[in-house]
């Protein structure tokens, strides 16, 4: 069957209509102020929300102090120090791991979730039992789910998704239809008796957690689980404002509203960790909007240009889309360029191709600021110092940079942003009561090596590793599986520089702390 | 060469000048210089913290007692044979010994490292060698690590290894009585704070005790 469907945006690209066979099925129109609010205009002059100018909050509802919606008319939240949701009407629903991850569901079931080092849900356990209830399978673009036959009898599914991610057909291992979703544009589900849909072609329901652009979404509250915060497709938004402050950029005014889901731009831009939207390019990677900051400026290498005298050599930030500028010298720029791309591919594929970490080794030896390889053999401390020995220089600098590649990437951005935000830190800490044991202390994890910011004791006797990130910064895939290792089964300090710690085994925690840029 | 790896390495330098009067003897590859003692050695070293434009650098002393690490790295099959040697039995940050938090020196250019250099070196003379001095006693040393309070934790500041270090000393010095009481108190100090190392110091202190039982000579 046949659904033929349009949409109209306005001058600042919001989506401002939508319909499917001209409106016969359905049709939405969009109504935005100034500051990017957006609400359902129903006719004659009445929208479906009306919204506090001051503050982006929906007028009448209630919030808590830090923005977060409190009560949606149909439930009430309860939030923790995170600003997640840990209570719908009052009743305990949800548990968070140390990285946000939510590990358990309390309210309507009782469900625990584990996930992988890429942050990926990889199985759901019964609370009570222990027993598997379903694991999950990633590949081709597409989610595999397998349920125990014990559980019941829907096997191995296979999900379909559309370019932004949302499971619209789910297929059996016979490679049959089981279900199918569809969606308005900011996620309501359409279900079956919407323009010809029916419960024969699929539109029934499954038990397929994944919904509107593979978030999950709670049949409890309606609400969608973007890791970082909630998002309500009935609304249109966030219930809780964007924690990245880095993804509001002064070139985009529509990013300062941060209750805002994608620029309200939502059949365009995806925002899979609720934190900073972009546009998927046609492979499925990331789309940046202002790579090409336009003419007159001349490319160096994909993340950094030459801005003319003024600004002299600046290199784009991907993660925040802005450009730093700052950089003395075209190698400065191209170093933080190269860096930039090695972290945004670990990030995306933290199991990577050699080949193009040789690749991107070689361009930090020509062109980086700093000598990654003595940085690497240093890190490596007195392994290093019996690999230059035994198999010569290229032997030692293979596997120092093998070790190393993540960190190293992740020490010339921490150089680039300057030595700020790790001195300011250290006096915090010692303002705080801590005692600093060492800094930029090197320990290794059976995922290679990771450099400490500040080892520090708190007053009570405790240690812990503090990771310092400025601006909105956030640790790579990679850094939180080495820092989850770290915390649970320890990792061996292996920076000589600080004898009395050197070859040290020792559970360690890591808790970040971030300097505004 | 960077610029930094430049000031790091030309401060090493001339630390290197100043400190070999005291028999101490550089490593370039770990900016530590040591000292051969009658038992162990003794470590001074550069803790370079880097940043993109200049360097900061932290002072680290430690000594080590190598009947003692010998006795507590024994188990230790992580350990490569290199790094067993290269473990230390206590030590303390130069600053937060003297002002009770980390104390920095910054290197941003060449003409820097002389000043700074002459400045380590009055530290390392006025507190430092004090500090490797009064701590390469074995009867001090057992003192401080026997310790559990902040001022023990500066020097170990892990609780299971400075519980091993400790037991270790008063093992290596034949004192029974001292043995017993630290295997208790650190036992119960471990486990009040369900310390993650507690399995670890057990063992150690289970296999130390028959060696105890059978007279096994250190």
């Amino acid at each position: 069957m046949c659904r033929k469907q349009r949409q109209g945006y306005d001058a600042l690209n919001r989506l401002q209509t939508a319909q499917e066979n001209s409106g016969a099925s359905w049709s939405q129109t969009n109504g935005y102020d100034r500051y990017g609010n957006r609400w359902i205009d129903l006719g004659g002059g009445v929208q479906n929300l009306y919204f506090n100018a001051s503050n982006n909050r929906i007028s009448g509802w209630s919030y808590d102090a830090a923005g977060n919606l409190l009560n949606d008319t149909v439930h009430a939240y309860t939030y923790d120090a995170e600003n997640k949701i840990s209570k719908v009407d009052n009743v305990a629903a949800y548990v968070y791991d140390g990285e946000g991850h939510r590990v358990r569901k309390l309210v309507g079931e009782n469900t625990r979730f584990v996930y992988g080092i890429g942050g990926q849900l990889l199985a759901e356990f019964d609370g009570g039992t222990g027993a598997l209830k379903k694991e999950y399978v990633y590949g081709g673009g597409s989610l595999i789910t397998i349920e125990p036959t014990a559980v019941n009898a829907n096997g191995t599914q296979y999900t379909t998704s559309d370019v932004l991610g949302s499971p619209r057909v789910v297929t059996n291992a016979s490679a049959s239809v089981v279900s199918r979703h569809d969606y308005l544009p900011f996620g309501e589900e359409l279900g079956a008796g919407v323009g010809g849909r029916t419960q024969a072609q699929g539109y029934s329901g499954d038990s397929v957690r994944q919904r509107f652009t593979g978030q999950e979404r709670d049949p409890e509250t309606g609400l969608d689980y973007f890791i970082n915060r909630y998002h309500s497709s009935m609304q249109g938004r966030f219930t809780s404002p964007d924690p990245l402050l880095a993804s509001a950029k002064f070139s985009d005014p529509q990013s300062w509203n941060r209750y805002t889901y994608c620029g309200n731009n939502p059949l365009v831009n995806v925002d899979p960790l609720g934190l900073l939207w972009y546009q998927n390019n046609d492979s499925g990677g990331l789309k940046w909007f202002d790579k090409d900051p336009g003419e007159g400026w001349k490319q160096w290498t994909q993340y950094s240009y030459y801005a003319g005298e003024q600004y002299g050599w600046v290199a784009l930030d991907p993660r925040s889309n802005h450009y730093e500028t700052g950089f003395e010298t075209q190698g400065d720029a191209a170093g933080y360029s190269n860096a930039m791309e090695y972290v945004t591919a670990m990030q995306q594929d933290p199991a990577h191709d050699p080949h193009q970490f040789d690749q991107f080794m070689q361009m930090q030896l020509m062109l980086a600021p700093v000598d990654i390889a003595e940085v690497g053999i240093e890190a490596l401390g007195e392994e290093g110092t019996e690999l230059l020995a035994k198999g010569g220089i290229d032997a030692a600098l293979k596997t120092a940079a093998t070790e190393t590649a993540t960190e190293t990437a992740q020490v010339i951005l921490n150089r680039a942003a300057g030595k700020g935000a790790e001195a300011i830190v250290a006096k915090q800490l010692e303002a705080e009561g801590y005692t600093i044991v060492g800094s930029q202390v090197g320990v290794r994890t059976s995922q290679g090596l990771r450099f400490i910011d500040h080892l520090v004791e708190d007053p009570a006797g405790n240690l812990i590793a503090m990771e310092v990130k400025s601006g909105g910064g956030v640790r790579t895939g990679l850094q939180v599986a080495k820092d989850t290792e770290m915390a649970t089964q320890g990792a061996t300090i292996v920076s000589s520089k600080v004898p009395r710690l050197t070859g040290q085994l020792k559970v360690i925690p890591t808790v970040v702390r971030t300097v505004p840029r | 060469m960077s610029l930094v790896k430049e000031l790091q390495e030309a401060l090493f330098e001339a630390v290197s000048r100043k400190i070999a009067a005291y028999g101490f003897t550089g490593n370039k590859r770990n900016f530590c210089f040591y000292k051969r003692t009658p038992f162990g050695r003794l470590a001074f070293c550069l803790a370079f913290i880097r940043h993109r434009d200049d360097s900061d650098v932290t002072l680290e002393m430690a000594v080590r007692f190598d009947e003692l690490e010998d006795l507590v790295n024994e188990h230790e099959n992580r350990l490569s044979k290199a790094q067993r040697k290269s473990t230390f039995s206590l030590g303390v940050e130069l600053g937060n010994l003297s002002e009770g938090r980390q104390k920095r020196w910054t290197v941003r250019s060449l003409e820097d490292v002389e000043p700074v250099a002459q400045s380590i070196m009055n530290s390392f003379v006025a507190i430092g060698l004090s500090y490797l001095e009064k701590y390469s006693d074995v009867r001090t040393a057992l003192e401080v690590l026997s310790g559990d309070d902040q001022a023990a934790w500066l020097h170990s500041p892990f609780h299971d290894v400075r519980a091993k270090r400790a037991l270790g000393l008063a093992f290596v010095l034949d004192d029974r009585e001292r043995f017993s009481q630290l295997a208790a108190a650190k036992t119960e100090f471990l486990r009040s704070r369900n310390d993650s190392g507690l399995a670890s110091f057990l063992e150690f202190r289970e296999a130390l005790e028959e060696r105890l039982e059978q007279a096994i000579p250190r």
